[in-house]
């Protein structure tokens, strides 16, 4: 999956905010918060082809949780996108 | 414009906001009458807004290092006015196109969009909704055409007898070292309410019609979104997204916003002020 082209992702006080600012994507009028660690992910995600285990992994990198646990938020996390609809 | 121009005595609008001399001009716009297309071949489109009816339908285009936008007073109606800006919107050119009925409005929204388009890297928002005054603070209400804004302004004057209207749809938010402050402005929409005047922001209230009166604190991720769908911009610029945001966090980082699910009775307007004064 990969995450489609158009968004910004920016700062709002200790959260993110992903926004459609692009002319392909004029009709998208949803906005999402993200948090810090949601933030991290899509950062490094952000234009390249990625999986589930690739988030599980960067979690496991930068924050101190068990593998149970990140695989769990990011199957929250890739869910929430999806419905979203900002992954193509 | 030229001088004989019949256009010069509908623009009582801008009477107010004259003044003798400018500290410096932000702007500055050729109005043409004329049949003449502005658009060329070249001309590459962007984009088409015709989102929602209640709302002008703009055709934008890159052309000659600018843009030029088409516009017509609805989705349906032919065009009445081309404008062709410059990169940095600090020039234009209009054609106010021949119109059956001649009106101020492809003057108007020429100003507005220059206004809003020049204006937004200067932690300047031009916002759609209705401001009331009171003891001194300004009251900010939004909601998409037809929530019932200008009803609830109403309300206010109503109930409130010093309560008064500082514009009723196309007021300037402006942040002025770390104050959130509101402007009126030469636009109003129905109303002719063109107040060169300004208040410092109590809160800004998100209205929807509803059987009941109740009103909560919106989160902030809330009221962005709520004050980002209520302003003018050009998103994809990027230099234009980078101060609209930069405006509107700050904005909703210094003003509380709440939702009012309103009835258009005295005691939704008695509940938005004893919770704007009070949280």
């Amino acid at each position: 999956m990969k995450i489609r082209e158009g968004f910004r992702l920016r700062p709002l006080g200790d959260e993110f905010i992903l926004l459609a600012e692009s002319a392909q994507l004029v009709n998208f009028n949803k906005m999402l918060t993200l948090n810090e660690s949601a933030a991290y992910l899509y950062n490094h995600v952000v234009g390249k082809e990625f999986d589930e285990p690739m988030l599980v992994q960067l979690l496991l990198e930068e924050y101190e949780v068990s593998e149970e646990q990140a695989a769990q938020d990011v199957a929250k996390l890739v869910a929430s996108w999806q419905e979203a609809g900002i992954l193509e | 414009m030229a001088d004989e121009s019949p256009l010069w005595d509908m623009l009582t609008n801008y009477a107010p906001f004259l003044t003798e001399e400018a500290p410096a001009t932000i702007f500055d716009v050729e109005i043409k009458e004329s049949s003449e297309s502005l658009l060329s071949s070249g001309a590459e489109h962007i984009i088409t807004d015709e989102s929602d009816d209640d709302m002008p339908r703009i055709e934008l285009y890159r052309q000659d290092g600018g843009m030029l936008f088409r516009v017509s007073m609805w989705r349906e109606a032919p065009i009445c006015m081309e404008m062709l800006a410059s990169e940095q919107f600090d020039h234009a050119l209009v054609h106010v196109l021949p119109q059956e009925r001649v009106s101020r409005f492809p003057v108007d929204n020429a100003l507005m969009l220059m206004y809003a388009f020049r204006t937004s890297a200067m932690k300047t928002l031009e916002i759609h909704a209705s401001v009331t005054v009171l003891e001194g603070k300004a009251h900010i209400f939004l909601g998409r055409s037809g929530t019932g804004k200008s009803t609830h302004s109403r309300q206010w004057m109503e109930h409130f007898p010093s309560a008064w209207l500082l514009n009723d749809d196309n007021p300037v938010v402006r942040m002025e070292d770390g104050r959130a402050v509101v402007y009126g402005s030469p636009w109003s929409g129905k109303t002719p309410c063109y107040k060169n005047e300004q208040a410092p922001i109590a809160g800004i209230v998100l209205l929807k019609q509803h059987p009941e009166n109740k009103i909560r604190r919106l989160t902030l991720p809330e009221s962005y979104a709520a004050m980002y769908s209520s302003c003018s911009g050009l998103r994809i610029l990027e230099k234009h997204a980078d101060g609209l945001h930069e405006a509107v966090s700050e904005l909703v980082m210094t003003v509380p916003c709440f939702f009012l699910e309103n009835l258009p009775n005295h005691e939704a307007a008695e509940l938005c002020y004893q919770t704007i004064n009070n949280h």
